[in-house]
């Protein structure tokens, strides 16, 4: 009779908590917000290399391209701070503001979450010096836009190695399109650079590149117990892995069990 | 020669139309994606959808503790024929580990980073 009392009240207990306490939103908005940003910062260095090369239709001008890029790298930017805020707000990682800004301050995930605020600050570089540009001259901005060819690789091993979702077949896709599409301007671009000694580097930069990431996700977030290697806190792990392994045996390597039970990482 | 300054800038002005259209669908396709994405990752946890407030099921779960081990290593050993769904519902009941509190939350599915 104790017994049963006391397992009944201790479910109606961890009912009371589960459902107090759950998956926070921001940890949803995060996820989706940094999802649409990376397309978004795709899109608008592919813009961007196009504008580069002077390529011009009928349907997509070049006023068109460059009105379209500098528009789209603002919504990019906007994208970028919602998922910096709600991955600052979500208590579960404790992430400070000031781990937005300055680099491997974090203690979750640090050289991850580190890739992530220096693409974030080299954005935030190009577009404060894009909207200087009448002040500070053109060769002082396009020295600073060429940090652009940074950025977008930085940001998208910063996803591949933060986040939550890298092993969804889905996403892995969608990373595989950015890289694609991206590799596929840069390379058009350097056809038109005279043959040299540059355009063979910079073609073997952007292989290596493309090559780089393929093994990193093969051989990282595609891996079990990535979430330990990543740097995830060992509690935070600890809280993870005993629901992981109730819920499937792959998830016991990940710090978000439910998630892998549903195909993410 | 002011007819071909009004063609430029009609054509100016379209160029600009066109720029002004493709960004508000832009926008608005990212606004709708982030959304969708949310609700989509929400929804895709195990048992998220059927709330946790539900009907605590009886298991032989140990009390709530504060030693995560001890509260999920027992499955559950309900009525359920099915394990791992048993052992899936227990662990969300037993994933709650301590109550809220202002510096860390504790979730029933772990959150992590983006």
């Amino acid at each position: 009779m104790t017994g049963a009392a006391s397992s009944a009240s201790a479910a109606a207990g961890q009912a009371l908590v589960a459902a107090t306490s759950g998956p926070s939103p921001l940890w949803y908005a995060t996820r989706a917000t940094g999802v649409v940003a990376l397309v978004l910062l795709t899109i608008t260095v592919t813009l961007g290399v196009a504008g580069t090369a002077r390529f011009s239709s009928a349907a997509m001008p070049r006023l068109v391209q460059s009105g379209l890029h500098r528009n789209v790298s603002m919504l990019s930017v906007g994208f970028v701070a919602a998922h910096v805020l709600t991955a600052v707000l979500d208590p579960y990682a404790s992430i400070r503001l000031t781990s937005a800004v300055i680099p491997f301050r974090s203690h979750y995930r640090v050289l991850w979450l580190g890739l992530g605020t220096i693409a974030f600050d080299l954005l935030l570089a190009l577009v404060l010096t894009s909207l200087l540009r009448n002040r500070l001259g053109y060769r002082a901005w396009r020295g600073v836009h060429w940090l652009a060819y940074a950025s977008w690789p930085i940001a998208l091993w910063h996803g591949l190695g933060t986040g939550t979702d890298s092993r969804l077949p889905w996403l892995l896709l969608l990373d595989a399109l950015c890289v694609l599409a991206v590799g596929a301007a840069v390379y058009w671009r350097l056809r038109l650079v005279r043959p040299g000694r540059l355009r063979v580097t910079w073609l073997v930069a952007t292989a290596a590149i493309a090559v780089a990431t393929v093994v990193f996700v093969a051989t990282g977030p595609l891996q079990p117990g990535w979430a330990r290697r990543a740097g995830t806190p060992s509690n935070l792990l600890a809280s993870a892995s005993p629901a992981a392994a109730a819920i499937s045996p792959s998830a016991t390597h990940s710090s978000e069990p439910s998630v892998v039970a549903a195909g993410g990482q | 020669m002011r007819e071909h300054v009004h063609v430029a800038a009609r054509r100016r002005d379209e160029r600009l139309a066109l720029i002004r259209k493709i960004t508000l669908w832009t926008t608005g396709v990212a606004a709708a994606a982030s959304l969708g994405l949310g609700a989509a990752f929400a929804h895709a946890i195990p048992g998220h959808a059927a709330s946790t407030a539900s009907t605590p099921r009886p298991t032989a779960t140990p009390s709530v503790s504060a030693s995560p081990a001890s509260a999920s290593s027992a499955p559950a050993s309900s009525s359920s024929a099915n394990p791992s769904s048993s052992a899936s519902k227990s662990a969300q009941l037993a994933q709650p580990r301590q109550l809220p509190t202002h510096t860390a939350a504790p979730h029933a599915v772990t959150s992590g980073g983006s």
